[in-house]
């Protein structure tokens, strides 16, 4: 009886295990179909915060965009400034006053009217000591915006952004600038609803926790549902916005997955329909592009790999060896054997991607003219060159990049360089410290202008780690900043950069390409050199299902 | 038995206090802080920084004040996650760590135990060598390894189970919880298998075969209750190794456990946070180890004379 007992509960057992696995299996099919009015994507590791005064790193700033709409925006074609939230603007013949009329029927999420008042708040917390936003210092040239941060001055009225009406906000500038516009056009430009921050804390407290799902009232496309961290962020279209016929996707998935290999297999089992962390193991990216062409997208992007010299550690501190590394390096080798995934040789620091911008100097490979400046600088066929080490973070790449650069450096100009890796933050601050010879580097310019890149090296700059001061240079780069004509101040930056690029106190060595995963089914989306994205634009085609 | 544990509890603090002073002093040696970014930040907003987060008071200053919060309960507010508390982040990452970690013990338990049983009967022959050959294969092959594999075959060939992702779809559990309990279950088996091959000779399971009960009451019944004593033994530490060595597991699979807070707070230099999963770990470490201790004692009337004095 009871071994008749034990194989019936045994054969029970079997067969609600079989059910619950055909369950489970029906359920995952289901999970497969595609909803024509969500998108699930993946956007990088997950943010760790979305108030647009503290966010850094490339998903939050995805999140917050969609989230939110600033005054105006940018093409993503032409880098040119759009109108958004601004229907239109006025800019003072001496660059000094602007001045922006607001739609009036732009609403936030909660359906409150958004104001003139509402960009004048923001930017007054952007502001304030207390927030300790990274890029603050970047904008003193608004009239008393320098006071106010540095804490002289605690009325942040006296800050020269007015609201002149309920929807004319005024901006004074104490010295023209010619990417004010575009700055505007930023995620940390957000526009914040002060009162709904205030009912959970003071607005001027970074620690107020007001970034959860259901309590961020927003301006733009859609709203913020649902946050966990590291798990899911669910956007929901914002049914106030004021163009909200045409946002085609009811729900975004936003899964944060940290690294590029959980992105390819969340999107190779299904799981995601869009890959927009720009990152694919470079061993896959050969397989898609046969397999599976239609679902692989390679954009060239406005950002450069290139080494930092410290021009403080001889040999170094002449110009000539510098100028000979530069030259030592085959690039073309570099992009196609090593990093493979479409990336362009860089001949200039600034890609060739703004238009109007003509670089006229260009580097090139050139192994006879590096061992005869070598020979110059006193270090024929390389003898009595020291042994200098080239630092990089942690990663595959670098360290296949430093390897090929110290077998060209090894085979052309006799010389041998050491290798060391560095975790991210040890590696910082070895940069900031100067406490190296050669240091990888990479920049990225959400703006498309030659002058985010150059003015990184003015003398004291927080991204010029390399000792390196000129005051032409200098005299060159700030002349460009504040000069609005167009055609003048390209021309300056041109010269700025063949400044630059003859003194090389940095090596640059390719543009970045940023490669992405799209399903089928997934249209409208516009992939671009900024890496910015409208998700307002894109819709779920189900007839590409089939 | 009661002043036992309270021994136990007192002992705990100075390995506590311990474990935070020299965790303080560590985090603090390693190179970088945690606002350095790629680009250097301005020395105006730094000094804001420093001095809302009380960064610019002396060290011991700044150690007190940090304990005297502790005892209140506040771990402080995170410095990379500038929303939120380290409190706030370890109440929403710990239920689902230890949620992991009760289904890899449990699935360790079940096929451990079961495969234990299994090559104890027969021992030495097939019967015996397959399962603990891939106990061993399940000890060697370590979780970064045993995930991917499990993500290849069940995710994408035969793409039957989610590859990332917590509590999205009911399935999606299982992997990770496989991948963790893996490398214990193997542990398990062998424990049992060598736990019953000793009960398995004793007088008194030769009187139960001899009074002539079915085999299989032999085993589950009489048995299986010593032949286990070694796996008890060894569910305190694992249950702290499951917990606190979760974090490979959550990042190959995407969890949003307390593990993953615990590895990038430590590539962030978030400060507060290193501390804050840092104590959760030690302490549920002390808290495993003491119930093991407890419940050792318990269920060996030996042990129980020694530690009461009776």
């Amino acid at each position: 009886m009871m071994k008749y007992v034990g194989k019936a509960s045994a054969r029970l057992l079997a067969l609600g295990v079989v059910l619950f696995l055909i369950s489970s299996c029906s359920q995952n099919e289901d999970d497969k179909h595609v909803d024509p009015t969500s998108l699930h994507v993946s956007l990088g590791a997950s943010p760790q915060t979305l108030d647009p005064h503290l966010f850094s790193g490339v998903p939050a700033m995805h999140v917050i965009s969609a989230l939110s709409e600033r005054l105006v925006t940018l093409n993503l074609d032409t880098f040119e400034v759009e109108p958004a939230l601004a229907e239109h603007w006025e800019v003072s013949e001496d660059g000094l006053r602007y001045e922006f009329n607001l739609r009036k029927d732009a609403k936030w999420s909660n359906g409150d009217p958004v104001t003139a008042q509402d960009i004048v708040n923001s930017f007054q917390r952007a502001m304030h000591p207390n927030i300790g936003w990274h890029f603050a210092t970047d904008f003193y040239f608004i009239v008393g915006a320098e006071a106010f941060h540095s804490g002289d001055e605690t009325d942040p009225n006296t800050i020269g952004v007015h609201a002149t009406d309920k929807h004319t906000v005024v901006f004074l500038l104490e010295r023209p600038s010619p990417l004010f516009l575009k700055q505007l056009s930023a995620s940390n430009f957000a526009p914040l609803h002060k009162a709904s921050i205030e009912k959970i804390g003071s607005f001027f407290d970074p620690a107020t926790n007001w970034t959860q799902g259901g309590k961020y009232v927003s301006n733009g496309p859609f709203m913020l549902s649902s946050w966990e961290i590291n798990k899911l962020i669910v956007l929901t279209k914002n049914p106030h916005y004021r163009d909200a016929a045409s946002v085609k996707l009811e729900r975004v998935l936003v899964y944060p997955l940290e690294n590029e290999l959980a992105d390819e297999r969340a999107f190779r089992s299904g799981q995601v329909q869009l890959v927009l962390g720009g990152r694919i193991p470079s061993e896959k990216v050969a397989g898609y592009r046969k397999e599976r062409p239609n679902n692989i997208v390679t954009v060239n992007n406005y950002a450069t790999y290139f080494y930092l010299l410290n021009v403080e550690h001889p040999p170094l501190d002449d110009v000539r060896v510098r100028q000979a590394l530069a030259h030592a390096i085959d690039r073309h080798a570099i992009v196609t054997h090593i990093t493979k995934a479409g990336e362009e040789v860089a001949t200039t620091l600034n890609p060739p991607a703004t238009p109007n911008y003509q670089q006229i100097k260009k580097l090139d490979y050139d192994p006879e003219l590096a061992r005869q400046l070598l020979a110059d600088a006193g270090y024929p066929g390389g003898e009595g060159f020291p042994s200098i080490p080239i630092i990089y973070n942690t990663a595959e790449n670098h360290r296949k990049v430093a390897l090929a650069i110290q077998q060209m450096w090894k085979d052309n100009l006799g010389i041998g360089v050491s290798l060391e890796n560095q975790e991210w933050k040890v590696f910082l601050s070895t940069r900031k410290s100067h406490q190296y010879a050669i240091a990888r580097a990479g920049s990225i310019s959400d703006l498309g202008d030659p002058l985010d890149f150059l003015e990184s090296y003015k003398t004291g700059h927080g991204m010029n780690n390399t000792g390196w001061s000129n005051l032409d240079y200098d005299a060159l780069v700030a002349e460009a900043a504040s000069t609005i004509d167009d055609e003048a101040r390209l021309r300056l930056l041109t010269e700025a950069e063949n400044v630059l690029l003859d003194e090389m106190p940095l090596i640059p060595i390719y543009y970045y390409a940023q490669t992405f995963l799209i399903a089928d089914e997934v249209k409208g989306v516009k992939f671009n050199a900024l890496s910015r994205f409208r998700f307002q634009d894109i819709y779920i085609d189900t007839k590409q299902d089939q | 038995m009661l002043s036992f544990i309270f021994r136990r509890t007192l002992a705990a603090i100075p390995v506590l206090f311990l474990v935070i002073l020299i965790t303080f002093i560590l985090v603090r040696l390693a190179p970088g802080g945690p606002f350095d970014e790629e680009r250097n930040v301005p020395p105006q907003v730094l000094e804001n920084l420093n001095k809302r987060y009380h960064l610019d008071d002396p060290i011991h200053v700044q150690f007190f004040s940090y304990v005297g919060n502790l005892l209140q309960g506040d771990f402080g507010p995170s410095y990379k996650y500038p929303n939120r508390t380290v409190t706030e982040i370890i109440a929403s990452g710990a239920p689902v760590t230890i949620e992991l970690g009760f289904y890899a013990l449990l699935f360790a338990i079940i096929i451990g135990s079961a495969a234990g049983v299994f090559a104890s009967l027969k021992p030495n022959s097939w019967r015996d060598y397959t399962p603990m050959s891939i106990a061993m294969i399940g000890i060697c092959v370590p979780s970064f390894v045993m995930g991917p594999l499990l993500i290849l075959c069940f995710g994408i060939w035969i793409n039957w189970l989610p590859v990332s992702g917590w509590g999205q779809n009911p399935m999606d559990k299982l992997l990770p919880a496989i991948t963790l309990g893996s490398t214990y279950a193997a542990y398990v088996a062998r424990l049992t298998r060598g736990g019953m091959l000793e009960v398995l000779s004793q007088d008194y399971i030769r009187t139960a075969r001899a009074k002539g009960l079915p085999e299989w009451r032999v085993i589950s019944l009489h048995a299986l209750r010593g032949g286990l004593t070694p796996v008890i033994a060894f569910l305190g530490p694992a249950a702290a190794g499951l917990l606190s060595g979760s974090f490979v597991v959550e990042s190959i699979f995407q969890i949003p456990g307390i593990g993953r807070f615990f590895l990038q707070a430590a590539f962030n230099r978030d400060y507060t946070m290193i501390l804050g999963t840092t104590i959760f770990f030690a302490f549920l470490i002390i808290i495993f180890n003491m119930l093991t201790d407890i419940i050792m004692v318990w269920i060996n009337p030996k042990l129980r004379q020694e530690s009461f004095g009776k």
